[in-house]
């Protein structure tokens, strides 16, 4: 399956659904890179409250290709996952906008790396 | 000091983008009219006016970072949250009626607000990187469950279990 840039994927836990209920990732890697050796890097996505702070990045149905499943979710910064191809069992649940990708993507450069991510 | 006027700023812009909402709709009424364009040439001249302001503003706080670090900007992040919250929608609305964008001052719309979400995620992320950290009391279980996973890609791809 391709796994392509601004995906969304929802990611059964790593250790089986009996560990926990399974979030929703959206790609940051570019198809090329995915390719390479079938891994590719995600942020992870909540609808928890307990956990939204200055590492969340507000994730509206505007920024998306179709509403969100829930309402009030945030894309956990800090929180970047590496996965493998195969640990996708479903198809994509929806694709980021271009635009808000960037707004994601400058902010997970700025406010994690200290570093300025710039498309090309 | 700062933050306490740039809350008021705000609190204003959030007034102003709740009024460009109800703009937005109104021409859409509007539209079948010759007096539509006109009215929204008018509303775009304002969201210019707007989308100077916001880069000013921008522009101010960036010279001025050291007297906002370490402040609680919470506040001030949660109104701008609010306020790009409404954009989105103003955009959405817009980009529902462009499939056939044959008005150019439509398109005009469209491209500043795009250009003020821009800025305003600027603004918000500035914020956030400087406003006083809160400790965190307990590791989440989103965070667990995220190191798992790449602990677990990691040791497929070293050492194939």
């Amino acid at each position: 399956m391709a796994v392509n840039q601004r995906d969304v994927f929802l990611l059964p836990h790593p250790y089986g659904s009996n560990y926990g209920e399974p979030h929703p990732h959206i790609v940051l890697s570019i198809l090329e890179a995915n390719q390479h050796e079938n891994t590719f890097i995600a942020v992870m996505v909540t609808s928890s409250e307990i956990t939204r702070d200055d590492f969340s990045f507000t994730l509206l149905d505007e920024m998306f290709e179709k509403p969100l499943a829930k309402k009030n979710s945030h894309a956990r910064m800090h929180l970047l996952t590496l996965s493998f191809g195969e640990d996708i069992d479903r198809p994509k649940i929806n694709t980021m906008k271009a635009a808000p990708f960037r707004a994601l993507m400058k902010s997970i450069g700025d406010l994690i790396f200290n570093f300025q991510f710039l498309p090309q | 000091m700062i933050a306490l006027d740039y809350h008021s700023i705000l609190g204003a812009q959030y007034k102003e983008n709740r009024e460009y909402k109800i703009v937005v709709s109104v021409y859409f009424v509007l539209r079948p009219f010759f007096l539509a364009n006109r009215f929204l040439s008018r509303t775009n001249k304002k969201l210019v006016a707007y989308l100077l302001e916001l880069k000013g503003t921008y522009v101010y706080l960036l010279e001025n970072v050291e007297e906002i670090r370490n402040e609680n900007l919470s506040l001030q992040i949660a109104s701008i949250e609010e306020t790009i919250k409404y954009i989105y929608a103003v955009q959405n609305d817009l980009e529902q009626h462009l499939v056939n964008p044959r008005s150019k001052a439509l398109k005009a719309t469209h491209d500043i607000i795009a250009e003020i979400l821009e800025i305003m995620h600027d603004t918000l992320r500035l914020l956030k990187k400087n406003t006083l950290k809160q400790p965190v009391t307990a590791v989440s279980e989103e965070a667990k469950t995220a190191v798992s996973r790449s602990g677990k890609t990691m040791n497929r791809i070293l050492y194939g279990r």
